[in-house]
């Protein structure tokens, strides 16, 4: 490809002190992320999945090596500036929901967009657009408590997506939904990859996401093992 | 982004909780109610107590010989310049005003059967009856009403019954003058009074100034000049300017003002006293119940920790979630000041108007010469104390919670 990548790993290393020996959770990792491209990180339990999220999206920083997005160091971000780079140009689906429980679910989605500052007017009519597309049209003004695990994912997505993020960032999405559910969800991530051109990084264990995904990545003691985009 | 958003999260956070929302909430209604009408009946009561006493002789202030506070005899007096009564005339807020000469002297019924040392006081009477709550408080007789009574004489209830006089009795005065010669008199008992003091109803004989001057070779002197405005606080408004006029037209004689504080220390060390010990209780009031709202506060923080690390991962910055937090415990006070504000002024408004019977109290408020209903007073103090140190505390809550926040780290997949 002959674009910029818009996140680009360079070196990348975390490592964690556990007692008297260091874990490299993520070692000298390199990685190159293009706009469009839908992605799941795949591998064992401890491999480092979540600890390439973290650094990626900006909720953790590295220890040496640099993580570039849209060809800006994070690192020469401070921490409330990165809090904004988070708000503005990144979508995070969590395993369990985590949406907020005062809130409705259409309050939910429309809350980003208010915290980024628009209209609360035009944040509630769009939120209400994305709602109806993740199909959850008819539960607008339900409480997180009176959604099943299903439901609340969808709204979770929805959240991460309204605001139109380069990059959504999702740490095993599927992990508490049956199969079923698991299906639909991977169904909706696919098409708002495909119509919105949303970037999709998911890290996951279950199969049917890995199959489904476009460019698949493995990783393993913090090293990628494998890499789609890299074989072909 | 934008403080309404902030506002609106806050708001719904708080109910979250209903029953500890509404717990935290009553705690401080209740104790706001209760102290902002305690200080309004604490206040009225000080301010009753002032005006009763003080109106009773006293006055709100007098203008003396500066030795007469130490050694209160004839010596220890002032002549009464002619401008005075023009310049007193004058003070809008000066409500009554009097020259006042006192001495010791014995009493004795004409039979010559009992005697009793007293304290005269020479009194000027038109002026006098506004001046001092002493001429309504006539039980006997009348307070000099009667002109053509030659020298009328004026006697506490209990002075009169000992020395076995009614109305109209004569009685012999025996004192010593201005210039040691011995004064003689025979007055007629015109009235007794009562004040519920038995010292003053036992000690106290008044009789008209000019008889006094005259008796007692004091012509034209005065010992006090006594003082009265509407309320209170106003006398201290017009102190300065009035004394410093007195003051100019007396030139060079030394003269003093003395305020209530200075005239009755027992009254006003007596009300510094109460007000010392009913703030320690009401501090110990307040101080439980806001430890009630940082103990609220407190599990918020605990017990949402992942939420604000899942707020700060999506965007908020640690400031505005302290400000969300911050806001919480502020919409918590202001509800409860508000219902026990309103609360505590409306029982206080509706006692302004009916006024309060202590039963068990009269005793006590007696000492001080007051007698009957107290009626609370709002003031500044009263409606505004409590909200103060809700505001501040809640300031000072303010600043733990953002810093208790600053720190926080993003919400990652490990967490959960
Ligand atoms: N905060 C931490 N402190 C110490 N060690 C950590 C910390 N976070 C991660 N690790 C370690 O780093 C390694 C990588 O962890 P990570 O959570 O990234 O793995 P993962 O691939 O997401 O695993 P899983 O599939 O179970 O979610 C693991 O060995 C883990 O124990
Ligand atoms: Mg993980």
């Amino acid at each position: 490809m002959h674009y910029a990548p818009v996140i680009e790993c360079q070196q990348v290393c975390k490592t964690f002190a556990d007692g008297d020996s260091v874990i490299k959770a993520v070692d000298q990792l390199d990685l190159q992320v293009f706009s469009g491209e839908f992605i799941c990180l795949y591998g064992a339990s401890g491999s480092g999945k979540t600890t390439l999220l973290n650094m990626i999206g900006g909720l953790d920083r590295p220890c040496s090596g640099e993580v570039f997005l849209d060809k800006h160091p994070l690192s020469h971000y401070s921490d409330d500036a990165l809090t904004d780079v988070r708000l503005r140009k990144i979508g995070f689906i969590f395993q369990s929901y985590n949406l907020i429980p005062v809130f409705t679910a259409l309050e939910n989605v429309a809350f980003i967009m208010q915290m980024q500052g628009v209209d609360s007017k035009m944040a509630l009519s769009k939120s209400q657009a994305i709602l109806q597309k993740v199909g959850l049209g008819e539960m607008l003004n339900r409480r997180p408590s009176e959604l099943s695990g299903g439901q609340q994912q969808r709204v979770a997505i929805a959240r991460a997506i309204v605001a139109e993020p380069k990059i959504v960032l999702a740490d095993e999405p599927t992990a508490n939904l049956d199969s079923k559910n698991s299906e639909q969800l991977l169904e909706l991530m696919h098409e708002l990859n495909r119509d919105l051109g949303m970037t999709f990084i998911i890290s996951s264990h279950d199969p049917q996401v890995i199959e489904a995904a476009e460019r698949r990545i493995e990783l393993a003691d913090g090293k990628i093992i494998h890499d789609d985009s890299i074989q072909n | 982004m934008k403080r309404s958003n902030i506002k609106q999260l806050a708001w719904r956070n708080l109910w979250r909780h209903k029953t500890r929302s509404w717990l935290t909430v009553s705690a401080i209604a209740i104790t706001t109610l209760l102290l902002v009408f305690m200080l309004s009946f604490q206040f009225g009561t000080y301010e009753t107590m002032k005006e009763q006493n003080l109106s009773l002789l006293s006055g709100f202030a007098q203008v003396q010989n500066p030795d007469f506070k130490e050694q209160p005899n004839l010596e220890h007096g002032f002549k009464i310049p002619g401008e005075w009564p023009q310049i007193l005339n004058r003070q809008k807020m000066l409500a009554a005003y009097g020259f006042r000469a006192q001495t010791f002297a014995i009493l004795s019924n004409l039979p010559d059967t009992r005697n009793r040392a007293v304290q005269i006081i020479g009194v000027q009477v038109d002026k006098e009856k506004l001046l001092s709550s002493l001429s309504q408080k006539v039980t006997r007789g009348d307070y000099f009403a009667d002109q053509s009574v030659k020298m009328p004489i004026v006697l506490g209830k209990q002075l009169a019954d000992y020395l076995e006089l009614k109305i109209g009795d004569q009685l012999q005065l025996l004192g010593q003058d201005a210039y040691g010669s011995l004064a003689v008199e025979l007055f007629t008992l015109v009235g007794t009074f009562d004040l519920n003091i038995p010292e003053l109803n036992q000690q106290l004989a008044q009789i008209r100034l000019s008889d006094f001057q005259q008796l007692f070779a004091y012509q034209n002197q005065a010992q006090q000049l006594v003082m009265k405005s509407d309320k209170l606080p106003q006398m201290d408004l017009f102190a300065k300017t009035l004394f410093a006029q007195l003051q100019q037209t007396n030139y060079p004689e030394n003269l003093l003002w003395r305020d209530w504080k200075d005239l009755q220390p027992a009254l006003y060390q007596a009300i510094q006293m109460d007000i010392a010990s009913a703030f320690l209780w009401y501090s110990a009031l307040l101080l439980i119940v806001i430890l009630i709202v940082v103990n609220t506060l407190y599990m918020s923080l605990l017990e949402r920790h992942n939420e604000f690390a899942l707020l700060h991962a999506l965007g908020m910055q640690p400031n505005q979630i302290s400000r969300m937090l911050a806001l919480e415990t502020l919409f918590l006070i202001l509800l409860g000041l508000l219902l026990g504000w309103l609360g505590g002024v409306a029982i206080s408004a509706y006692f302004i108007q009916v006024g309060i019977n202590l039963p068990g109290m009269e005793e006590m408020y007696a000492q001080f010469g007051i007698s009957g209903t107290l009626y609370p007073q709002l003031s500044g103090l009263s409606m505004g104390f409590v909200p103060a140190v809700f505001v501040m505390a809640w300031m000072a809550m303010s600043v733990v919670i953002r810093f208790k926040l600053s720190g926080i780290r993003p919400l990652t997949g490990r967490q959960l």
